[in-house]
């Protein structure tokens, strides 16, 4: 009976071709975006697996109680805890710090910024962080790298034994290469520094109680001791250090242990969180997958409702043989199950395709890997997705009345759920339609910001990441090219995050503070960027013979808000006014700038402040004139090269660092594929449904035409129902994509308006493609002669 | 076998009701083959219908085997279709999507047959409908007349008690409808089987040994031809 089943629903696959099609692509479509929801699932419960016992290994948390007495869980302890964990308590056996933050650190005359841990002895043996070669760092000033960052700084040759030079630890030996960091890790860090290599002021948190947010602790159990015992220990010792604690706020807190196995996907937001995949961002993904397997199944049950009429007939018979309603629901299932699997395969050679997409190999699949269990989760997903949709239709069709179906040849009208059919055509493409309206305003919204005037001079600057080189030294050379206009230098680049944020008083100690981003930048800067001046004078020109010198400067530039913020009214008052960085330096305002957007259009304009400072100097702004762009650039390149050969030259037009900065192409490339594919699933059902559709009625065409109808009338005829259901779907998607587009815009305080051009092309493409899926069908019914379609009876 | 008690049929229709039958009295026999004859839209398929338990009667009391029908579940009524009955359509209707061998075989299928079991029947059955040349074409290979003979190697294929056949030869050219005829006239005598046709050509209705005139939803005679040839 089984193999009967299979056999009829091939066959009817097979004679049904424009129906299997749309299936199998629709379905493998849904079916793939959910794959790749299950495989970042399969993934997230991969963070704990590397490490030696993750049985027995546990993260302690703290959970702080705020003054509001509302308890916010950290990922992160107080350092000393560690200490008396191994010291007071029989069953640990070991115990790990890690203390994550970043700093630049200088090989010969290269310089990078790289994300270290400063870790324990332990933390070699308790977390599954491997070594390639050498030995772990466990002495004062030594550090193990990634390989990545072993490459980065020494190229092809061994690094074990050699140096890297921190400002303020000084000289660090590299006694080993860890493997590649498995990519499903919560920790991700650049290299490893021994505990020991901290400089006093570092080491001094490590015993302060107060600060729970200074690193992570790491337990190891005894084997077979109960856990038990460490969480009764854990709040104990939390009362003892809080007694005597006094916070600024906070009411005090508790610790508890996780377990390295319950990291990820974990079911809190922890702060100071580490890497872990958090139940949130699954369940997003699987429901992106879900609606769009569900627009397919959509397809599967409006065709295979929409052909009822062709397998009425076999129904009845079947019925009249002896089959009962279970066995015709079977076999009607039989047949989604087979074409969902068909699907799986296609999903699998599409997931094949878009597997090297950068988004989807960060955020979705990176590094894990396929074993038996998964393709087992995968087949039996498609078979239960299969007879989800299954179930539907076989309902319908095994519900006729043989007497009904098989009483003759004409005269059948058969048209069950039509209301149904109609609805899921209008769900379908009003979810597609969301989609795209949303995804249009974010790329807008990310092209607005990639290419927008931020207020500040963008065209034909170059800027030169300084690495190291002194700076003076690199202007001076620059000056001399032809084509080089004008040199500037600054700590940052304007248009995204970065830049120093910190807090300016009006006076030496209290008073009013305002916080502001504050820039290192030299006295061309203002020119060279195009700021204009609203009241007051540049900074003052640095001589040649103070170049040498680079202490800071007495004077600052701020822009209107910082004036606004200080309630200093008009800008012209302000100019020579004195305002405090901290407690030892004293500033003078010089001048104050038009408002202009220094940071990313999230933000609204904040205060600014400029000030020279030579020694926060990393960029190079170099203007160009026009025309003389690309010889300009090789000149600098030429220079670059001399002064720096081991170095690769790095400059950027700044224009293109915007572009880049903002314009995330990975990601709306892919989230364009996935509306594509709701838009392509929704097109496919509304072709198979129209030429279902149009079939039953090709006897009233003909009819029609004898009687001297037109093409142009008839096409409208049969157009005219689906036409209208894509208004419907119109008139639905329209508000709920500018709610879902406003959403996103919200976010910014700068940002673009979802107006006509956007729903309107939105609305457009829709009746466009729709249109024309619905008009090539109904135009061939029209052409149809009526001789064929009236002869036969 | 058969005993119909004052059935009548009948659907809403407006206000009033439409009646396709009324006050049908009747009595079939076991090893009769009975002809329905009348005009188009007389009842006649309906009354075939409600014989083959496909519809109900909406009046009257329908006796098969002494069993009442209208009380029997569906899953007596599905009992009695694959073991009992046969049915034949005007139209053939095969199942396009199978092959000879396998819409002879569907019926057996459902009686849950075992696979053996199935193939000897079905061989036999070829064998004797001279098919077995023809066992792996579809349908739509076959002509007008084979198309119906497997249409009754089908209706026959489970070995029930009695086949009804809705005009069998209804579209059919008269060379083929002789031999459809001559084939219900064998499997009748020399199976036992009872036959009961609907058809509108006297030629046909002339096979059975009794016949039944419909008009207007009334049965308007009853003759027994048996007895008036003897």
């Amino acid at each position: 009976m089984f193999r009967n089943y299979v056999v009829i629903a091939f066959r009817n696959l097979w004679k049904h071709k424009l129906f299997s099609i749309i299936n199998v692509v629709g379905l493998a479509s849904g079916i793939m975006v959910c794959l790749l929801a299950l495989i970042d699932i399969k993934g997230a419960f991969d963070y704990g697996n590397f490490h030696p016992n993750p049985e027995r290994t546990y993260r302690i948390l703290t959970d702080v109680t705020s003054g509001e007495n509302q308890v916010v869980a950290f990922a992160s302890t107080p350092m000393p805890l560690a200490g008396v964990l191994k010291r007071d308590y029989g069953f640990v056996e070991q115990t790990a710090r890690v203390i994550r933050t970043y700093a630049e650190f200088t090989v010969d005359r290269k310089m990078l910024q790289e994300s270290y841990c400063a870790v324990d002895p332990a933390f070699f043996t308790v977390l599954g962080y491997k070594l390639a070669s050498g030995q772990p760092a466990t002495e004062p000033h030594t550090a193990v790298l990634t390989p990545q960052t072993a490459e980065k700084f020494f190229g092809r040759s061994n690094p074990v034994g050699k140096t890297i030079h921190h400002k303020e630890f000084g000289m660090i030996t590299v006694t080993g290469v860890f493997k590649p960091l498995p990519i499903r890790s919560h920790l991700r860090f650049d290299l490893a520094l021994s505990m020991a290599t901290l400089s006093a002021e570092n080491r001094k948190q490590q015993t302060d109680w107060k600060q729970y947010v200074a690193g992570y602790t790491y337990v190891a159990l005894k084997k077979s001791t109960s856990v038990e015992l460490l969480e009764k220990a854990l709040p104990a010792i939390a009362a003892r250090a809080t007694k005597n604690l006094r916070f600024r706020s906070e009411k005090g807190y508790t610790f508890r242990a996780q377990p390295l196995t319950a990291l990820s996907p974990s079911h809190e937001t922890l702060q100071m969180g580490t890497w872990e995949q958090t139940w949130g961002k699954l369940a997003t993904e699987m429901s992106v997958g879900l609606v769009t397997l569900l627009l397919a199944v959509f397809n599967y049950v409006n065709l295979t409702l929409a052909r009822s009429l062709s397998r009425a007939r076999e129904v009845g018979i079947r019925k009249v043989s002896g089959a009962v309603r279970w066995q015709l629901m079977a076999q009607f299932m039989a047949e989604s199950v087979v074409l969902s699997v068909l699907a799986l395969g296609v999903a699998y050679l599409l997931l094949l395709l878009i597997e090297p997409m950068p988004f989807v190999q960060q955020w979705l699949i990176g590094g894990v890997q396929l074993n038996g269990t998964m393709w087992a989760v995968f087949v039996g997903f498609s078979i239960t997705a299969g007879l989800l949709a299954g179930f539907v239709p076989a309902r319908v069709l095994s519900g006729f009345r043989p007497a009904q179906v098989l009483r003759s040849q004409t005269g059948l009208k058969v048209f069950k759920g039509i209301t149904l059919r109609k609805s899921l055509i209008v769900a379908q493409f009003s979810i597609a339609l969301i989609a795209m309206i949303a995804l249009l305003s974010m790329a807008r919204q990310q092209n607005y910001m990639a290419t927008a005037d931020y207020g500040f001079r963008s065209e034909n600057m170059l800027n030169i990441p300084l690495n190291g080189v002194p700076y003076q030294r690199l202007a001076n050379e620059l000056n001399r090219v032809s084509g080089v206009e004008l040199v500037s230098a600054s700590s940052e680049r304007f248009g995204h995050h970065d830049g120093d944020y910190g807090r300016i008083r009006r006076q030496r100690s209290g008073g009013d503070s305002i916080a502001a981003f504050m820039f290192a930048v030299d006295q061309n800067f203002v020119a060279n960027m195009d700021l204009t001046l609203l009241a007051g004078e540049n900074l003052p020109e640095m001589t040649a013979d103070t170049s040498g010198d680079d202490s800071p400067g007495r004077f600052i530039l701020v822009n209107e808000e910082a004036v606004k913020a200080f309630r200093f009214g008009n800008p012209r008052e302000v100019v020579g006014q004195s305002l405090w960085l901290n407690d030892s330096t004293e500033v003078q305002i010089a001048g104050v700038l038009k408002d202009f957007r220094f940071t990313t259009f999230n933000w609204a304009i904040k205060p600014l402040v400029l000030r020279y400072q030579p020694k926060e100097f990393r960029f190079l702004n170099v203007k160009i004139a026009t025309g003389a762009e690309a010889s300009a650039l090789a000149a600098i390149q030429r220079i670059w090269k001399r002064l720096n050969p081991y170095e690769p030259f790095a400059a950027q037009w700044y224009t293109d660092f915007l572009y880049e900065r903002h314009s995330h192409e990975d990601d709306v490339n892919f989230m364009s594929l996935l509306t594509g594919l709701a838009f392509s699933i929704a097109c496919l059902g509304l072709l198979g449904m129209v030429t279902y559709t149009t079939e039953t009625r090709i006897k009233e065409v003909g009819i029609r035409k004898v009687m001297g109808a037109e093409v142009r009338q008839i096409i409208w005829l049969l157009s005219w129902d689906f036409v209208k259901l894509l208004l419907i779907a119109g008139a639905i998607a329209i508000p709920l994509g500018y709610l879902a587009g406003m959403a996103f815009l919200i976010n910014f305080a700068y940002h673009v308006s979802i107006g006509f051009e956007t729903l309107g092309g939105c609305i457009g493409l829709l009746l466009g493609l729709g249109g024309l899926t619905i008009g090539v069908r109904t135009y061939r019914a029209a052409l149809s002669n009526p001789a064929d379609s009236l002869r036969s009876e | 076998m058969i005993s119909l008690q004052n059935v009548s049929k009948y659907y809403p229709a407006g206000f009033g009701k439409t009646y396709v039958l009324r006050n049908i009295t009747l009595d079939i026999n076991e090893g009769e083959f009975v002809s329905i004859m009348g005009p188009s839209g007389s009842g006649k398929s309906t009354l075939l219908h409600i014989l083959g338990m496909l519809e109900e009667p909406s009046e009257g009391e329908y006796l098969f085997f002494d069993q009442p029908v209208q009380k029997l579940s569906e899953k007596r009524r599905t009992e009695l279709h694959r073991n009992y009955i046969g049915f034949v359509f005007q139209a053939y209707h095969l199942i396009d999507e199978l092959t000879v061998y396998e819409n002879i075989e569907t019926p057996l299928l459902y009686k849950g047959m075992s696979s053996s079991e199935r193939k000897s029947r079905v061989a036999e059955l070829l064998d004797r409908f001279n098919m077995v040349a023809k066992k792996d074409l579809f349908p739509s290979q076959l002509s007008g007349g084979q198309q119906q003979l497997v249409g009754i190697a089908r209706a026959v294929a489970s070995q029930p008690k009695v086949i009804f056949a809705d005009e069998p030869t209804g579209n059919l050219h008269s060379d083929h409808a002789k031999e459809i005829m001559d084939l219900f006239k064998k499997l009748n005598k020399e199976d036992g089987v009872t036959i009961v046709q609907v058809t509108h050509s006297e030629v046909n209705a002339e096979y059975g040994n009794r016949i039944l005139r419909l008009k207007d939803g009334w049965l308007e005679s009853f003759q027994v031809p048996s007895l008036e040839r003897e």
